[in-house]
């Protein structure tokens, strides 16, 4: 009986070990490329890059609220407190959530690779903001101190 | 028999404990290395950056007290560079969050300044003006604070060993306060002094030519129900049955209403258009389209684009640039007086190359810009300016056109179009005094092949 049941933690233990060896791998972001199969696309490196930070920051967005998204970087690109290229104000350390927690690692979605095309090309329903925030989840308690011009879906935008 | 099973269950467990403590430690171990990397670069940006902030500090002294343009030439040279660098710096600390807007703004302000006294003193044979060196003094003023608060906070994070990473992780991404908030409180302490600050007149040079008032703060105001109604008629001409809600209002650089029509074509995806509150006019509109496989050539867009504009209004034209990706094209064109080129007025199409369909309308530029202007005849005639051009440049056209120089004031140019090589430019040639006013790089981004999600 005794031995049973120390059998039985012993199976856990491995297939806990497995488990936890296979999800540290899985779980490397830069490891999740081999998902895009559905076609491809033709784009210059920024605009894909402002796609796949657009999927991965506004998910279940809609178009315009994608554009938006797509719209405040590039904004900040053409602000000069801000850095001056897609690649500089996408990779500033704790702008996104999505750089930090990785989820920007995965391919763009289709829509999003069309509302970045757009928003590089001058597209703006924000009319201009600098900041986004989703205010039904918690957020920096400085950024509440900007103010808001408008909301689109389920983020406001500051300037 | 029980003997020999009950050893091996305690060898297997004793095996099993010290693989999952191997796994783990070694876990560890590079968890650790990853954030000792990340740590020692938020460090080498931060020391960097006063750095940078101090050699700024002490140019602009050498600025003031030396009167030899070669001298001043070469310090605005560094200083400019200096900035960049610790703007690249400042754009790399994990401080994404945290205001520092008037910090940023010094940077900026040192850059745009010494950048156009570099300019004045390289391109002629001035030296620094009084009213230069009063301005280089309210930026040295400004220079000292940053650099006194910057090292100090330096040797406090040098001698109590504080750690960046853990503002990143702890202040910043967890929204806790750390038992240590010396970074944060330097910086924000920082931000305070240079709020104190008034804002730098830089004088008649640097202030941009701004958008007619009238249009961004209008008038009378539209209520929803006439944006509704503008928007319609405007998109679709005629009256299809058509009815808009009001999808959001924004308050941003133009007021304007978002109005959302379900398309006839296409249930699922809406378009969206926006009106300004103030006058009633389209600022833009788009909509997202699934194209199929490009059946358009891109010379028959253009007259479909034209088709488009015409019956809203813009009679008179030039296009100027396309940019097409996969099936769908964006064209840019400029309106025109007579036949000069208005570029700060232009207009941006995008159509869906599988059936021929406009999608999106940029207008913002020309909704801000547009006026009656009263524009000089040209100094230089067309032949002057084309024996002006280098003979590197393939010339393609050469045409007058009205720009936005790097000053941000609007200025009567001739335009030349050609190529080097594989790059493409535009020089734009000021049509009074021939001076070359702008150089604009045409040449479209290399493309790749991606693979998208859906």
């Amino acid at each position: 009986m005794k031995r049973k049941y120390i059998a039985r933690i012993l199976v856990v233990m491995v297939a806990f070990l497995l488990v936890g060896a296979f999800l540290s791998e899985g779980l490397n972001p830069y490891k999740t490329v081999a998902n895009g199969k559905n076609g491809g696309t033709v784009s210059s490196n920024d605009v894909y890059v402002l796609a796949k930070i657009i999927s991965a920051e506004a998910r279940g967005e809609s178009y315009l609220g994608q554009v938006a998204v797509g719209a405040v970087v590039v904004n900040r690109v053409k602000n000069a407190n801000f850095p001056n290229t897609v690649y500089g104000v996408v990779f500033e350390p704790g702008a996104f959530e999505a750089v930090s927690d990785g989820q920007y690692y995965s391919n763009a979605s289709s829509t999003a690779l069309k509302a970045a095309r757009v928003a590089i090309n001058g597209w703006d329903p924000t009319g201009g903001a600098l900041f986004y925030w989703n205010p039904s989840k918690p957020v920096s308690r400085w950024i509440w101190s900007r103010q808001i011009i408008t909301q689109i879906g389920r983020h406001v935008f500051a300037l | 028999m029980k003997r020999w099973r009950s050893w091996i269950t305690t060898g297997l467990i004793v095996l099993a404990v010290v693989a999952v403590g191997y796994w783990g430690y070694s876990e560890h171990r590079v968890k650790q290395g990853l954030q000792n990397r990340a740590e020692s670069q938020y460090q080498r940006a931060f020391h960097e950056l006063s750095w940078h902030v101090d050699t700024i500090s002490g140019q602009l002294a050498q600025l003031l007290i030396s009167g030899a343009r070669e001298r001043d030439v070469l310090g605005l040279a560094t200083v400019s560079r200096q900035v960049f660098a610790a703007q690249a710096n400042l754009g790399s600390l994990p401080l994404a969050l945290v205001p520092l807007s008037k910090t940023e703004k010094f940077l900026s302000d040192t850059g745009e300044v010494s950048f156009a006294f570099l300019n004045k003193t390289a391109q002629g044979d001035v030296a620094l003006e009084e009213a230069d060196e009063e301005i280089i003094e309210q930026l040295y003023q400004r220079s000292l604070v940053l650099k006194g608060d910057l090292s100090e906070l330096a040797a406090a994070v040098l001698n109590k060993k504080l750690s960046w990473t853990e503002v990143e992780v702890v202040a910043l991404r967890g929204n806790k306060d750390l038992e240590d908030n010396t970074i944060i409180n330097g910086f924000q302490l920082m931000e305070k002094k240079m709020e104190e600050y008034q804002e730098i007149n830089l004088g008649d040079d640097f202030s941009k030519t701004k958008p007619d008032r009238k249009k961004v703060e209008g008038e009378k105001e539209i209520d929803p129900q006439e944006a509704e109604e503008i928007a319609r008629k405007w998109w679709f001409l005629e009256d299809v049955g058509q009815r808009g809600k009001l999808t959001y209002e924004g308050t941003g650089d133009i007021p304007t209403y978002g109005i959302e029509f379900l398309s006839s074509t296409n249930e699922a995806n809406p378009i969206y258009i926006d009106v300004s509150k103030l006058d009633g006019s389209v600022v833009w509109c788009m909509r997202d389209k699934s194209t199929g496989e490009a059946k358009i050539a891109l010379a028959e867009g253009e007259e479909k684009c034209r088709e488009f504009l015409e019956k809203r209004g813009f009679q008179d034209t030039v296009l100027v640039e396309t940019e097409r990706e996969d099936s769908s094209a964006i064209y840019t064109f400029v309106p025109c007086q007579g036949d000069v080129l208005l570029y700060p007025e232009q207009l941006k199409i995008e159509l869906a190359l599988d059936d021929g369909e406009v999608v999106g309308y940029e207008g913002s530029f020309y909704y801000m810009y547009h006026q009656e202007r009263e524009l000089p005849e040209p100094v230089l005639s067309k032949e002057e300016v084309r024996a002006m051009v280098s003979p590197h440049l393939e010339v393609e056209v050469v045409r007058p056109a009205l720009i936005v120089n790097y000053w941000g004031k609007e200025v009567l140019t001739w335009e030349v179009r050609g190529s080097y090589q594989e790059e493409k430019f535009a020089v734009f040639y000021n049509a009074e005094t021939g001076k070359e006013e702008e150089v604009a790089r045409l040449t479209p981004s290399p493309k790749f092949l991606f693979d998208l999600i859906d």
